[in-house]
């Protein structure tokens, strides 16, 4: 990576003025110097004049008006998008022109859609300095982490990709609604909530994306008209991917980072877990700090007063003590005693039952979001954050409902979700019996809804994979790394670490997943250190690499599609190829309003595709012909009456997919 | 001799001189035509002849009994019915069908056929709905849809395809700028590509080649792939330094690096420029698409005679005289190469000596011969041949000037066959004169003639290929396509559009096919699916409805559901186009490996395999 600037052209009248039009510059180039403001200015200047310049080639008309430009150099190439009217992005990269741009495009209208979501539109911000900072504090951090993993760039799927601007959905079937009634009629008509609550987003976010990713996503929201619902969702999509797991406070948060390791010298964090733990892969040693505090939240209400409450009150240099405020409903009766698989599973995330000593945004975060499309000003809402086991709610209120505040409305409303999303873990029926011999993305252009099989491709399994002794990154949480250092070098030691490692041994089966809390509990009992009990609390998420290991030791796993099974290099490669062939769609001048597309692809290396563009809704479906029987064995029973004309090309693909797609239509 | 001054001298020089000697010229000498005056010869408007003829009868013969047949057998069957493909109708007749021509009633179709077969201007029947988006032509300054540039390093314009002079030399000051920027900042890079996007895909392409000298910069709104983008700018500079060549090219800019090439060039240079962007964006040879020669379909024995008469009158030429000897038949077809051992010429060049016959030489009277040196960019940039020109005559059936139909199958202008005669020395026009004048007369002789002036092509219907509408099939083996006959009715830039997005089906945008092998089916449909009909509702009902609206457009609009498919192997590369309502997919791909094997079966007679060696 090269830079990235935001600039204005228009902000600026003068010619003394020019600098004013350049809003945030950012290198990426650590070690070189400082590049002058003229020399910054002017290739804002050039930038502007290529936008210019294709402009004079295109009559814009309502539908179609130049969005991105990508500029191709002999190596380097330079991607900018107007993100506001006058407002561009730009952003220089040297990868030797080997992805398709899609890549970026796809980053930085995100980076971009969560600063505003954050923030509001760079428009809105009256002070110009005031805008530098806030794109310095996030957009920035965005792409700085970006710069530390680059593969979180291209390991996406190729659907999050190309339909950045629409988000993913659940496909969980449930064996009935009960648990949408239950919320709707105990939380949304609530008379305490009613007039606050604007909306509850449910998701799943399973730590075995890469193997069930039909679960994940979005489960449900319950309002109709929820214009920034992608923008909301794919936040905590790339919070999970980036940072392992959104299911953090800290990580919700927007206090954790990524870092190169070594690279700070005043930064002597965790030695410990790296010379002691040798083979375990960085976040396992890193993710006790992103913990730290809801272990903490927990250990308070188990046992009161102790010593990591003691140490962080002495940290947080008298700032208050730990409050009262939590208090979880299961657990105010029968302190220490109380079920596992009830308490530590689930609650606030984000809320202001967080301690007091923690930033606002532990309290709540406020966010810019739009919820009609005609009104066009989007508003500020506060969100809270509540989960059960890897459910995430999403609670929306309106800024000015105050009875957040109240603890004892969050404690009902805490054991109200509680009831619902244990009434839809209860009526989940498991589909996950059969691997399907094809993976699928199905975009529905008017909702943006996208639904998929395509496995989630992750990128810290390749790190995983590597030599993990010199794991270079760690995560760390922003403002309270002095408390985390303290309560961890103090804390840690090599005994809670082989404690976790035989959970991690390699005979863990795929029922890690499944059935985390029995181990987790298992745990528990045995552990009389109260840091065991923060850790073993992490592994109620198996790790990826547990999951790695278990896919890789069960040879007949049981994924959503044939695509779980292969290797994270084959995805890869295979993930090129689809962008490839997508690109060909984007290429096309087919009339995208009357006209449908299809395309079905097959390659020699095996991979079968077929591709449909329509007005309405793109479908991709994905197969392997080599495995497929129909190929090595003729068939000759072909195309049933009656839809004959709609499905000629999809019905090749052969029945599994024809009966997919049956049931899917027939469901709409 | 002391005729045509050395090239290298300038070309001004050259073509003065070339006309002088046509002043005192012998007898000889009177026909050697000057390269200069052929503009005024040829006026652009002439160029653009509307398509004045129907050319082929056999396929609206085709359609016109096809469809007496059909309405007279099958009244009550249903239109649908008719268009879908059942096993039995494998006759070809029915398989050449359109829909459109389904919609004529019977009594506008003899209409349509006297009409075209008598009259200059006719509508000519949409066989081939249009599923892609139209470009907004309307812009006054700059049309839209495709644009090249040519401008000097030190940015002076050379060239634009269109727009207006002051606005183009604008723009052309900003790329100029542009490209300087990179080159000068720090990482000293080159500016290759710049793509657009609206949130559907794809805009527009720029694609920069930046040549010593010269810059050129293509503009594409089409589906064109970046790599399909620098071969046409290789070929319009390539264009540049056959005319010019490299030599002189870098003589006159290293004397001065702002200087104003348009001055050096010619009229006829920037007509030619016009006629090779013209065909570009109209996609007139589909060989520039495939980087392929197309050649005249012959039996392997009558090419070898030909080789055996060329090489027999070249035997009294004395040694080095003779460098290549072509014969050119209409459409950019190739007929034969004579060559040298051991030395072949690159496509770009052939590609572009037959351009030039086209744009240049089709207005000279029949019995004119050429003497003119070119320089073949990919031969030797820096050096001349001389080449010599001369038509062959019509052979048996004729009179003088009836080369058959003035226009082909394309639209394009009917080049009379051309023989080609290249020499390295300057001198040797007497002598390639002579060789020549035997040639054409063994030729004659030999009743071989006709072959090569009235070439025909095979039409789909000599192939089993039910479905098929019209396919091109490229042999890697030879570097040459081959297609089928198309109507007189075809919309042939339409055509070419579907051909260029089924290439891009097994290419990505870099120009590197998908995989080693690759097959692809793309289909295009204008039913959405709220508009098909219900699934309770016949299919029948509806569409004798739609017959009923009396409104063809719209049944056009609706009822497209067109099917292409390309394929793509280590050893050919088949790209074809079905029928409108052609759906079934098994019955394509039947189609498909019939083609091709016709084409391995026949490769004897479909490609030149052989040159007369010597």
């Amino acid at each position: 990576m090269d830079f990235i600037a935001v600039y204005n052209p228009k902000l600026y009248t003068l010619e003394t003025d020019a600098w004013r039009q350049l809003l945030l510059y950012h290198s990426f180039q650590e070690h070189s110097e400082p590049i002058p403001l003229n020399e910054k200015l002017s290739l804002i200047g050039i930038i502007q004049g290529i936008w210019q310049f294709t402009h004079n080639f295109n009559v814009p008309t309502a539908s179609s008006k130049v969005k991105y430009i990508d500029t191709h150099l002999g190596n380097g190439r330079l991607i900018t998008v107007e993100l506001e009217p006058d407002y561009f992005i730009t952003f220089g990269i040297n990868d030797g022109n080997q992805y398709p741009c899609s890549y970026y495009i796809r980053e930085l209208c995100q980076s971009y859609s969560f600063f505003r979501m954050h923030f509001g539109p760079m428009s809105s911000f009256k002070e110009r300095n005031e805008l530098t900072n806030r794109l310095n504090e996030y957009l920035v951090m965005y792409w700085y982490d970006l710069n530390l993993i680059p593969e979180a760039i291209y390991s996406s799927n190729f659907a999050n990709i190309f339909w950045h601007d629409s988000f993913k959905v659940s496909e969980l079937k449930t064996s009935n609604s009960a648990w949408e009634t239950s919320i709707k009629n105990n939380i949304l008509l609530d008379d305490d909530t009613f007039l606050g609550l604007k909306d509850i987003c449910v998701y799943k976010l399973p730590r075995d994306g890469h193997r069930h990713p039909k679960k994940y996503g979005l489960v449900r929201n319950f309002t109709t008209n929820f214009e920034s619902l992608s923008t909301l969702s794919n936040w905590l999509y790339h919070l999970d991917r980036i940072f392992d797991s959104a299911l953090s406070s800290h990580v919700l948060a927007g206090h954790v980072h990524l870092l190169r390791q070594g690279t700070r010298e005043e930064d002597p964090t965790i030695d410990v877990p790296e010379t002691t733990m040798g083979t375990k892969i960085w976040h396992n040693a890193t993710l006790p700090i992103s913990m730290t505090y809801d272990a903490i939240n927990e250990v308070g209400n188990l046992t009161g007063i102790n010593t990591f409450m003691n140490g962080l009150n002495t940290i947080a240099n008298g700032l208050g003590s730990i409050t009262n405020k939590i208090g979880w409903p299961n657990t105010s009766t029968e302190p220490g005693g109380r079920n596992r698989s009830d308490s530590t599973t689930h609650g606030f995330l984000i809320s202001p039952l967080s301690l007091d000593i923690l930033p606002e945004s532990y309290h709540f975060r406020r966010f810019q979001l739009q919820f009609s499309s005609l009104n066009t000003q989007p508003e500020w809402y506060k969100l809270l954050f509540w989960h059960f086991k890897d459910y995430l709610c999403v609670l929306i209120f309106n800024e000015d409902f105050t009875k957040i505040w109240d603890p004892s409305y969050l404690e009902s409303l805490d054991s109200k979700l509680y009831k619902s999303i244990s009434i839809l873990e209860n009526s989940v029926i498991d589909t996950t019996v059969d691997t399907e011999g094809f993976a699928y993305a199905v975009l529905d252009k008017e909702s943006h809804r996208i639904q998929t099989s395509l496995p989630m491709i992750q990128c810290h399994a390749e790190e995983a994979a590597g030599d993990t002794s010199q794991m270079p990154l760690k995560l760390v949480v922003n403002g309270i790394d002095d408390a985390l250092q303290y309560l961890t070098s103090n804390t840690i030691n090599s005994n809670a670490w082989t404690s976790i490692a035989s959970i991690y041994s390699p005979s863990i089966s795929s029922e890690v997943t499944t059935k985390p809390l029995q181990k987790d509990a298992s745990d528990q009992k045995n552990s009389s250190n109260l840091w065991k009990l923060g850790l073993s609390r992490l592994t109620s998420f198996p790790s990826r690499e547990a999951q790695d290991k278990s896919s890789k030791g069960t040879s007949t796993a049981n994924g959503d599609s044939f695509l779980c099974t292969l290797s994270l290099d084959k995805l890869l490669e295979l993930n090129i190829d689809l962008c490839k062939i997508y690109m060909g769609i984007q290429n096309s001048e087919y009339r995208r309003d009357s006209v449908k597309e299809e395309k079905l692809v097959k390659l020699s290396n095996g991979v079968l595709c077929y591709i449909s563009n329509s007005s309405s809704e793109v479908v991709v479906i994905l197969k392997n012909w080599f495995t497929d029987e129909r190929f090595s064995k003729k068939n000759n029973c072909n195309i049933g009456t009656g839809k004959f004309e709609e499905t000629i090309l999809i019905s090749s693909l052969g029945n599994d997919v024809r009966s997919w797609w049956d049931n899917r239509n027939n469901q709409d | 001799m002391h005729r045509a001054g050395s090239k290298e001298e300038g070309r001004g020089d050259d073509h003065r001189e070339l006309a002088s000697q046509q002043q005192r010229g012998g007898r000889r000498l009177r026909s050697v035509a000057s390269l200069t005056s052929l503009k005024s010869l040829s006026p652009p408007q002439t160029m653009n002849w509307p398509i004045s003829k129907a050319t082929i009868s056999v396929d609206l013969t085709n359609h016109f009994t096809s469809t007496l047949v059909r309405s007279s057998l099958a009244d009550q069957e249903s239109l649908y019915e008719r268009l879908s493909p059942s096993p039995q109708n494998v006759e070809p007749n029915v398989e050449g069908l359109s829909s459109e021509a389904m919609t004529y009633d019977l009594l506008s179709i003899q209409d349509e056929l006297t009409h075209s077969l008598h009259s200059v201007a006719y509508v000519p029947l949409r066989e081939l709905p249009n599923p892609f988006r139209r470009t907004v032509e309307n812009c006054k300054e700059l049309p839209q849809g495709k644009q090249f540039l040519i401008l000097t390093s030190a940015g002076k314009p050379i060239y634009s395809m269109n727009g207006q002079d002051e606005y183009v030399m604008g723009l052309m000051g900003i790329v100029h700028t542009i490209i300087n920027y990179f080159q000068l900042s720090g990482q000293k890079e080159c500016l290759k590509t710049i793509t657009t996007f609206d949130t559907n895909g794809v805009l527009q392409k720029f694609t920069f080649l930046n040549k010593r000298h010269v810059v050129l910069l293509a503009m594409t709104n089409y589906n064109e792939t970046d790599l399909k983008l620098q071969q046409q700018l290789d070929l319009l500079y390539s264009y540049l330094i056959s005319t010019l060549s490299l030599r002189q090219l870098n003589r006159l800019f290293n004397k001065r690096e702002n200087f104003d090439l348009r001055s050096h060039l010619t009229g006829s240079d920037f007509h030619n420029l016009d006629q090779l962007c013209q065909s570009i964006c109209l996609g007139k040879h589909p060989g520039w698409m495939l980087g392929a020669l197309e050649c005249v379909t012959l039996k392997k024995s009558i090419r070898q005679r030909i080789h055996t008469i060329m090489l027999q009158s070249i035997r009294d030429l004395p040694v080095g005289a003779l460098l290549y000897g072509i014969i050119m038949a209409p459409d950019h077809r190739l007929v034969s190469v004579m060559r040298p051992k051991g030395h072949t010429l690159h496509t770009t060049d052939l590609q572009l000596l037959f351009s030039m016959v086209e744009n240049q030489l089709q207005f000279l009277d029949s019995n004119q011969e050429v003497w003119v040196p070119v320089c073949f960019p990919k031969f030797n940039g820096n050096g001349f041949l001389y080449c010599y020109f001369k038509f062959l005559p019509p052979g048996f059936i004729g009179t003088a000037n009836n080369y058959g139909n003035a226009t082909t199958l394309e639209g394009n202008e009917r080049v009379k066959p051309t023989l080609i005669l290249i020499s390295p020395q300057k001198n040797s026009f007497y002598e390639l004169q002579q060789a020549a004048n035997t040639m054409t007369d063994n030729l004659t002789i030999s009743g071989i003639l006709p072959h090569i002036t009235n070439p025909s092509r095979f039409t789909i219907n000599d192939i089993p290929a039910p479905l098929v509408h019209h396919f091109i099939y490229k042999s890697k083996k030879y570097v040459q396509y081959v297609m089928p006959e198309t109507s007189s009715v075809t919309d042939w830039s339409t055509l070419m559009k579907y051909y260029s997005h089924l290439k891009s089906a097994v290419f990505d945008n870099n120009g590197t096919p998908l995989n080693k092998t690759v097959l692809s089916f793309v289909r295009w449909s204008a039913l959405s699916d709220e508009d098909r009909p219900p699934k309770s509702r016949n299919n029948e009902l509806l569409l004798q409805e739609d017959l009923n609206a009396d409104s063809r457009e719209f049944f056009i609009e609706e009822g497209m559901d067109m099917f292409g498919m390309a394929w793509f192997t280590p050893s050919f590369e088949l790209y074809l186009v079905c029928n409108n309502g052609a759906v079934d997919r098994n019955m394509i791909l039947k189609s498909a490996r019939n083609i091709s094997r016709w084409c391995k079966l026949n490769e004897h007679r479909l490609f030149v395999s052989d040159s007369a060696v010597f």
